[in-house]
């Protein structure tokens, strides 16, 4: 069995001719693409979330779309509504922005529960319903959801259901020095998202993800994985550890990575990298640790090293 | 820092030997003894040999010193970690000093955690203690003394690792009885709250207004009513309290029982708010313990209840400029910030306080330990809003 992914590289290469580095940040992207998830970005404006969206939608062929999220978004505003027609006497159904490739729903906490509910509902089935009708969405559909951490001032944290249907949540990050510069003379005279070409397109990525689910995953690296989410079950500091779902997650993001980097199988080294993107924002620390300004991401890389990785076989 | 040689026996006691050996060596040199030029020479070799063994005793020694965690609440254990490596041939003896904050208990009681051990080559060992966190505050763990030397103990040589951790504990958190705070919103006086956490939660439907989007047409009450409807929102509201702990009463009468107290009051009632959704803040005026602004702005964020509880911390009982200077110049007192004011007693900074309050028309509550009022008097109008502690602390402390 041969499966090429060769495209994923060339999707990642397209990617970057506008976004200066960041490469593991769009390697978590394409994996969530893969994988076929979801991933939350959780980190200050201005640091290119909604540019690495449109060069990743434009690399694949695929349609953006953008909603900022406020507090009096409704949930039709999402999904779409019907407006009765005075003339005919009917309803006309006017399709929202989540009939789309790649949504980048900005700032998801900041508009009601009720509108981030339909808008996973949209994630987790693909689709939306409509006074009492289904719309099938697009595929793929890669729901990119940006949280700012530093203030939380009329903001409603999503649930932490909610967050389970996140594959992922990334963090960008400044750029460094070097970077900055890249940034400055990359975007000096011309914009490179205009030029930007696709390099594969929607039923192409279709066809990725579902040779993504021949990767080989071994029992051990199977086990591994197991290990890791239920520590985060037994761990005194959290209150909440990881779902079944996170260990899905964690095995479908690993065969992802494989993927991407051209592997027919799971490596443990594919799990470890990707713990704390995967499992962190399912786990709910105790209050003591709350208070004591503690992050699920320690105690995942504290799990992690201590969990033995499993010896190569054969 | 590292140190030069230190004489266990004492430096006078080995000075005396050599000199007493090297007389004796002199004297068998001269009458030809050879037994006894030996037996000096060989003294002599294995003091020399000691002091470069000691000499040498400080090199390829690794050393870890580790906190299991470094903010805690009164009560709770932290664990101390000491490991050391004799990473070279030469076996070494070795004892380990690490200072402790004086008010964190060890079991033990002690106030410098001590350990002792032999090293051979490429050998380590771990030492492990457990502390109770007793009081609030800012303490350090560290330095740590490091003396190790020859296997004799003839000469040591010691070291100071810069090596500390800043252990800071929290104020106890104690039960607190529900309270109400006087708001001031946009829109007059706040109506009762709504069963739903909504702020958009739909009051009902109106005619169709001209310029509204039309996002908020309600499509099914319009084809009802066969004319264009709107839906009526609920409007928004979030509180924002600002904690206000005037330090001065407390310096002034020396109450440090009732200013410990207080700062319980205070953290437990920010860690209420921000569990209830508000944005929280803090202002003081007292000395901050490690420097750093005496202010939290009124925010909400991850990192802004632990950043209130790291302040009260490092707060002392002692008065660092004029609180009303500070909430003039320094703190951003915005529409729909409410303050919640603590201090010692109902005396004339409350009253100053509450007139100062009423001129920036912020609304505010005061919490003092004892309340002041004059037998048969009825309080006056100016102070109706004065509890005491009592008013709101249940005297039993959570489970931190």
């Amino acid at each position: 069995m041969i499966l090429d992914f060769s495209l994923c590289k060339r999707i990642l290469e397209n990617t970057s001719r506008v976004i200066v580095g960041k490469i593991q940040s769009i390697e978590l992207l394409l994996v969530a693409m893969l994988a076929d998830g979801h991933v939350l970005i959780e980190d200050i404006p201005g640091l290119g979330k909604t540019l690495i969206a449109k060069s990743m939608a434009k690399s694949i062929g695929g349609s953006f779309r953008r909603v900022q999220f406020t507090p009096d978004l409704l949930p039709s505003d999402i999904t779409g509504f019907n407006v009765y027609n005075q003339k005919t006497g009917q309803f006309t159904f006017q399709p929202g922005p989540v009939m789309t490739h790649i949504l980048l729903a900005d700032e998801i906490n900041r508009t009601i529960p009720r509108t981030q509910s339909s808008l996973l509902e949209s994630m987790e089935e693909r689709q939306v319903t409509v006074d009492g009708k289904t719309y099938p969405l697009p595929h793929p559909f890669l729901v990119m959801a940006t949280q700012n951490p530093i203030e939380l001032e009329g903001t409603f944290p999503l649930p932490e259901a909610q967050l389970d249907r996140f594959l992922l949540k990334v963090r960008l990050g400044y750029p460094d020095k070097e970077e900055e510069i890249a940034i400055l003379e990359r975007f000096q005279e011309k914009d490179p998202l205009l030029e930007l070409e696709a390099v594969a397109n929607p039923e192409q990525i279709v066809e990725l993800q579902d040779l993504r689910k021949r990767i080989h995953i071994s029992t051990p690296v199977k086990e591994y994985i197991t290990h890791i989410v239920r520590a985060t079950r037994s761990t005194p500091s959290l209150r909440l550890g990881a779902s079944p779902r996170g260990s899905l997650g964690l095995m479908r993001a690993g065969q992802a990575l494989a993927a991407l980097q051209e592997r027919e199988y799971v490596l443990p080294d594919d799990i470890k990298s990707l713990a704390v993107s995967v499992l962190a924002h399912r786990l709910i620390l105790r209050e003591e640790e709350r208070l004591r300004g503690e992050t699920p991401e320690h105690f995942i890389e504290e799990i992690v090293s201590q969990i033995p990785v499993p010896a190569p076989t054969g | 820092m590292e140190g030069q040689d230190r004489g266990v026996p004492s430096l006078f006691t080995i000075t005396l030997i050599q000199f007493f050996v090297g007389v004796l060596l002199f004297i068998a040199l001269i009458y030809g003894h050879r037994d006894l030029t030996v037996l000096t020479l060989l003294v002599l070799g294995v003091i020399s040999g000691a002091r470069l063994w000691a000499r040498m005793s400080l090199s390829g020694l690794k050393y870890h010193l580790w906190v299991d965690k470094q903010k805690v609440f009164p009560g709770e254990n932290l664990t101390i970690k000491l490991s050391a490596e004799n990473a070279k041939l030469l076996p070494i003896w070795l004892e380990m000093k690490v200072y402790i904050g004086s008010l964190l208990q060890v079991s033990s009681g002690e106030r410098v955690l001590t350990k002792e051990s032999s090293l051979l080559w490429y050998q380590s060992t771990h030492f492990q203690w457990e502390l109770t966190a007793e009081r609030r505050g800012v303490y350090q763990i560290g330095p740590l003394y490091i003396l190790t030397g020859d296997l004799f103990s003839f000469f040591s040589r010691h070291k100071r690792a810069e090596e500390s951790y800043p252990i800071i504990v929290y104020p106890r958190l104690v039960s607190l009885k529900s309270i109400s705070l006087p708001r001031r919103d946009f829109f007059g006086a706040p109506r009762a709250k709504s069963p739903l956490q909504d702020p958009i939660y739909i009051l009902g439907t109106r005619d169709y207004q001209d310029g509204q989007p039309s996002k908020y047409i309600h499509w099914k009450a319009s084809a009802r009513q066969h004319r264009l409807q709107e839906k009526v929102f609920e409007s928004t509201q979030q509180e924002k309290v600002l904690l206000v702990v005037n330090v001065e009463p407390f310096a002034r009468r020396r109450a440090e029982e009732d200013f410990e107290r207080t700062l319980e009051v205070v953290a437990s009632l920010a860690v209420r708010m921000e569990q209830q959704g508000h944005s929280v803040g803090l202002v003081t005026n007292g000395a901050v313990k490690g420097g750093g602004p005496p202010i939290v702005p009124v925010a909400r964020n991850h990192q802004q209840l632990p950043a209130i509880l790291e302040l009260l911390a490092r707060l002392q009982m002692k008065p660092d400029g004029d609180l009303k200077d500070l909430l003039h110049h320094k703190v951003a007192l915005t529409w729909g910030i409410s303050c919640v004011y603590f201090s010692h007693k109902e005396d004339e900074t409350v009253f100053f306080a509450k007139e100062y309050f009423a001129q920036r028309k912020t609304p505010v509550v005061f919490f003092v330990c004892q309340p002041h009022l004059p037998a048969g008097e009825e309080r006056p109008e100016v102070l109706r809003k004065v509890y005491c502690l009592d008013d709101i602390c249940t005297h039993k402390a959570e489970s931190k």
